[in-house]
């Protein structure tokens, strides 16, 4: 088997196992193992005299790696568990293939195992990869009609590809868009990063940092000024310990039928959770989108692609008294939890006359006894977290300060709830787009004043007041902190000038890809028709398209057969283009008469001319075709006649 | 029904082909999507339809990529065989064991690349990865035994340059091939031919020891093995028999009968062929009898290839 065929034949299950490694997030650790273990496997068969299997051997072996895929990772990911048999089906063809044929099928196969890809990421990356691995597939098929070489082979696919791609593009955008024929499941993504529905910041023992894009937002016009403060999850339910979502969070309303307010566009990145990123009170009439009562909007159901979706932001309308059931339910903490921080809250109260009162004594308290800002917080497990906090340990992040906040709050009988989201963002300032990441994170407070309504209170600000203008990635204070937490990526090199370049160019390139190439859908295209071709715009869409494309097909007719037709070999062309250029009128005598002639005309390039012929000559009368150093010769000789004459 | 339709069509194709020279043009070429092709159509559509299921451009963008790869894999397999020219030389017939040969030449301006060439009689494809100006090729006809044959449909295929689609052309040359018996050794006592009596007619007994070596012929039960040609048995493991020759064995003038031969129909073909050659090495003149059939006395290599070819229809 390894003497019959090339060894980079064998590429494709690295890709396989590639591929598995980039899904390990999705497939778990387990699966890319046993992707490994099979590679493994087939590399020392390459590399060693393997016997030949039977066909009950691999029959055995594919039922085994079958039921271990699916028991991996488990039958209720369909999707995922389909992608994960396809991956090891394609690899484990390739181990027991031994004709010719059958790697013609694997090429094909791996045609639609590689786009499988698409379905858990569509980054820039994941489409480079996946055309990179098309075009080795190509070669491979080539080579085994043509027998070309490796080099020669992935030469021609590539310019194949590079023909074949602008039109497939041309295609995408222009051949109607059917809508989906059924429902298919979605794969499914592991929690990995994001927020959380229940907060309990005390556990958490060092803020993870990932750099992971959540969302990128646009501005119609500039008219919302920063902070932004990215409202998605609001908690508003404390058993002592946590800070449990609302039960309200997945009801349903209907948006106000006025379009006022500021306009946001959101391209939000696939998330295990369905809730999605507005500023202040926001809703929107994106028809995969529900918006709730609290003015945050969230998906119908999760999807594994990026969704992009407009809001329309408005203050929070004022609200003279709250119900008496959802003022209750605002102010309610359980009993016996946290007693001096209740005690602190009640004195506050007491010499108050109202809210803003008793939140600058909350400020006060803050600063006056040097609370710090840290990512790494003393973690504390005692059930009087609040206690410790504000009385021993007094360091913390966001979560910390909004917890501790909203306690002191309902201990006064002030509304209040928890809200998690992501504050600022990081501005592309070529495009005027925001990206937000997961560092990005945030949890601030609301509370409720009668005849004003919710306001936004962020105890954090207070301590580090830095931390509102920008992204944490901006914070030169934390920096070292911050960058600790990230790890290796290009994110963490961002003091470096030129590596930040690159990065913000890529993150900007991510992005363009994201909204042009991606989020291209139906009503995108529409839109675009309309606007080009007015009322029966995809209808007249469809027509020119099919036009177009029978045209295009002329063209690369044609293409084809002048690629076919214009290479003769170099040394030709050297020879037409001396006898051309120098003499006009002869091109009907031997190659010797008329190099004689030139000679004759151009006496001062006698002995050029002659070493050139030689090497024509040669090349033409000798089966062997020209070495390399020869054929450089022929073109200094060539550039050192037409020079002279 | 459906045989007879399919039939009648293929000799309605057919039809076209009636010639030894074929130049190929989009009249003459017929281009399908090979088994592989099927498949690969078929992983297009499922692609297609992930990708409008999932709304996934890139998916889609691969069908895309998988459709038009298709539509130019058959620009260029039409373009490989456009303009090339197909020529036939004639037929090389040969003795029974070994193949004759159908002589074939393509030449063409640019290059052809991976042709599959089968005749009616032999499935297994000559390939040629590659054709630069001009090629000549003996298509090699296997598993036929003696006898007369049209040369009938020679394909021309290829299934360059993916392997997706197949290409092909047929040539009709209207001519025939013969596969001459097999020579066999006669027996000792049909050396002495039936012939118009002569004087310089001798009987030579010493045949083995001072004979000169001849021809080979296929080794049979009990003949001796000190005459196998075993060198050639050990490349091609066939068993020959070196057949040696006397000088002045043959009179000038021989009759060569049929009847007058021993075994079945074809060791006495066999045993008549090799006469046929004896004779002709020793160009002597030579009339050969088979049955009803007389070829009248003569000699000489078209002599020689008229009596090998009455053998063979016979």
């Amino acid at each position: 088997m390894s003497s019959k065929f090339p060894v980079w034949y064998y590429s494709t299950s690295v890709f396989v196992w590639l591929i598995s490694l980039i899904l390990i997030d999705d497939f778990g650790v387990g699966f890319t193992g046993l992707v490994s273990v099979l590679m493994l496997w087939q590399t020392i068969r390459i590399f060693t005299t393997p016997t030949i299997l039977s066909v009950r051997f691999i029959n055995v072996v594919t039922l085994l790696g079958a039921v271990t895929t699916a028991s991996l990772i488990g039958l209720k990911n369909s999707v995922n568990v389909f992608v994960a048999l396809m991956l090891i089906a394609s690899l484990l063809k390739q181990i027991h293939a031994t004709k010719a044929n059958q790697f013609t099928q694997i090429c094909i196969l791996n045609f639609f195992t590689y786009p499988c890809l698409f379905l858990f990421t569509q980054s820039l990356f994941a489409a480079l990869l996946v055309l990179c691995m098309l075009a080795v597939n190509l070669a491979i098929m080539l080579n085994l009609e043509q027998n070309l070489k490796l080099k020669p082979a992935l030469k021609v696919s590539i310019k194949g590809l590079i023909i074949v791609l602008p039109v497939a593009a041309f295609l995408v955008v222009f051949l109607p868009k059917l809508p989906a024929f059924w429902q298919l499941p979605q794969p499914q993504k592991e929690a990995k990063t994001g927020l959380s529905e229940n907060v309990d910041p005390f556990d958490i023992v060092s803020l993870s940092q990932s750099e992971e894009l959540v969302f990128r937002a646009t501005f119609e016009n500039e008219q919302i000024e920063g902070p932004y403060y990215w409202r998605a999850i609001i908690h508003d339910e404390f058993d002592g310990k946590r800070w449990k979502i609302s039960e309200y969070q997945r009801t349903n309303m209907k948006p106000p039928p006025l379009d006022e307010g500021e306009h946001a566009t959101i391209i939000a990145q696939p998330s295990h959770i369905p809730w999605l990123y507005g500023l202040s009170y926001s809703y929107s009439n994106n028809p995969k989108l529900n918006s709730n009562v609290f003015g945050t909007v969230y998906l119908k159901s999760l999807t594994s692609k990026p969704i992009e979706y407009s809001i329309m932001v408005s203050d929070f309308s004022p609200e003279s008294t709250l119900k008496p059931w959802y003022y209750q339910r605002n102010v309610k903490i359980p009993k016996g939890f946290n007693p001096k921080t209740t005690q602190l809250a009640q004195t506050w109260a007491m010499s108050s006359s109202n809210t803003s009162e008793f939140i600058e004594k909350m400020r006060l308290y803050f600063l006056n006894n040097q609370f710090i800002y840290t990512l790494t917080p003393t973690p504390s497990q005692s059930d009087n977290r609040v206690d410790e906090f504000l009385f021993n340990t007094q360091n913390g992040f966001c979560g910390h300060y909004a917890s501790a906040a909203a306690f002191l709050l309902r201990s006064a009988n002030i509304p209040a709830r928890l809200v998690s989201g992501y504050l600022g963002g990081e501005q592309n300032k070529n495009q005027g787009y925001y990206s937000v990441y997961q560092y990005d994170a945030h949890a601030w407070v609301e509370y409720f004043t009668p005849g004003v309504g919710w306001q936004r209170l962020d105890p954090t600000a207070w301590i580090a007041p830095e931390r509102m203008t920008g992204s944490l990635s901006q914070l030169a204070q934390l920096s070292n902190e911050f960058q600790q937490g990230l790890g290796y990526s290009l994110i963490a090199f961002s003091n470096w000038h030129s590596i930040n370049w690159v990065r913000l160019k890529l993150e900007e390139l991510d992005y363009q890809w994201t909204r042009v190439v991606i989020n291209f859908d139906r009503d995108k295209q529409s839109k675009l028709f309309k606007n080009w071709f007015g009322k029966y715009g995809t209808l007249w869409a469809g027509i020119i398209s099919l036009l177009i494309f029978a045209i295009l097909s002329v063209i690369l007719f044609f293409l084809v057969n002048y690629i076919r037709r214009a290479s003769p070999p170099i040394e030709l062309a050297y020879y037409n283009d001396i006898v051309r250029y120098l003499n006009r009128d002869s091109h009907s005598g031997s190659v010797r008469q008329n190099i004689q002639e030139l000679t004759q005309l151009f006496p001062e390039n006698e002995k050029v001319l002659w070493q050139f012929y030689a090497l024509f000559e040669k090349s033409q009368y000798q089966q062997k075709p020209l070495s390399k150093t020869e054929l450089k010769k022929l073109k200094t000789l060539y550039r050192q006649i037409k020079k002279k004459g | 029904m459906f045989k007879r339709l399919r039939a009648q069509v293929k000799q309605h194709i057919y039809k076209k082909h009636q010639s030894s020279e074929l130049t190929f043009s989009h009249s003459n070429i017929y281009i399908l999507p090979s088994k592989d092709g099927f498949f690969f159509v078929t992983v297009a559509l499922i692609n297609f339809i992930l990708g409008i299921n999932y709304q996934n451009n890139l998916i889609l963008a691969t069908s895309y990529i998988m459709a038009v790869i298709m539509v130019v894999v058959l620009f260029i397999a039409f373009f490989n065989f456009n303009n090339a020219k197909i020529q036939y030389l004639g037929a090389e017939d040969n003795f029974s064991p070994y193949h004759p040969t159908l002589n074939l030449k393509l030449s063409s301006s640019s290059e052809i690349q991976s042709l599959r060439l089968t005749s009616e009689y032999n499935h297994t494809p000559s390939h040629i990865p590659i054709i630069q100006d001009e090629i000549q090729i003996a298509l090699p006809i296997t598993n036929l035994s003696r006898g007369k044959y049209e040369t009938g449909t020679i394909k021309i295929m290829s299934y360059f340059p993916l392997g997706l689609i197949r290409t092909w052309s047929y040539l009709r040359p209207n001519d025939v091939f013969y596969i001459y018996p097999t020579p066999l050794p006669l027996d000792e006592k049909e050396q002495q031919p039936s012939h118009i009596p002569d004087k310089n007619e001798t009987l030579s007994q010493q045949q083995d020891s001072a004979s000169e070596f001849d021809h080979l012929t296929l080794y049979q039960k009990g003949m001796s093995l000190s005459r196998v040609a075993w060198k050639h048995y050990a490349k091609t493991e066939q068993m020959l028999v070196k057949t040696h020759n006397s000088n002045g064995h043959f009179s000038n003038q021989t009759v060569f009968d049929y009847d007058l031969l021993l075994g079945t129909k074809e060791e006495r073909l066999g045993k008549l062929c090799t006469q046929i050659l004896d004779a002709d090495k020793q160009q002597a003149h030579y009339a050969i009898k088979l049955k009803q059939l007389r070829i009248p006395l003569g000699s000489g290599n078209a002599h020689k290839q008229k009596c090998l070819e009455a053998l063979s229809e016979f």
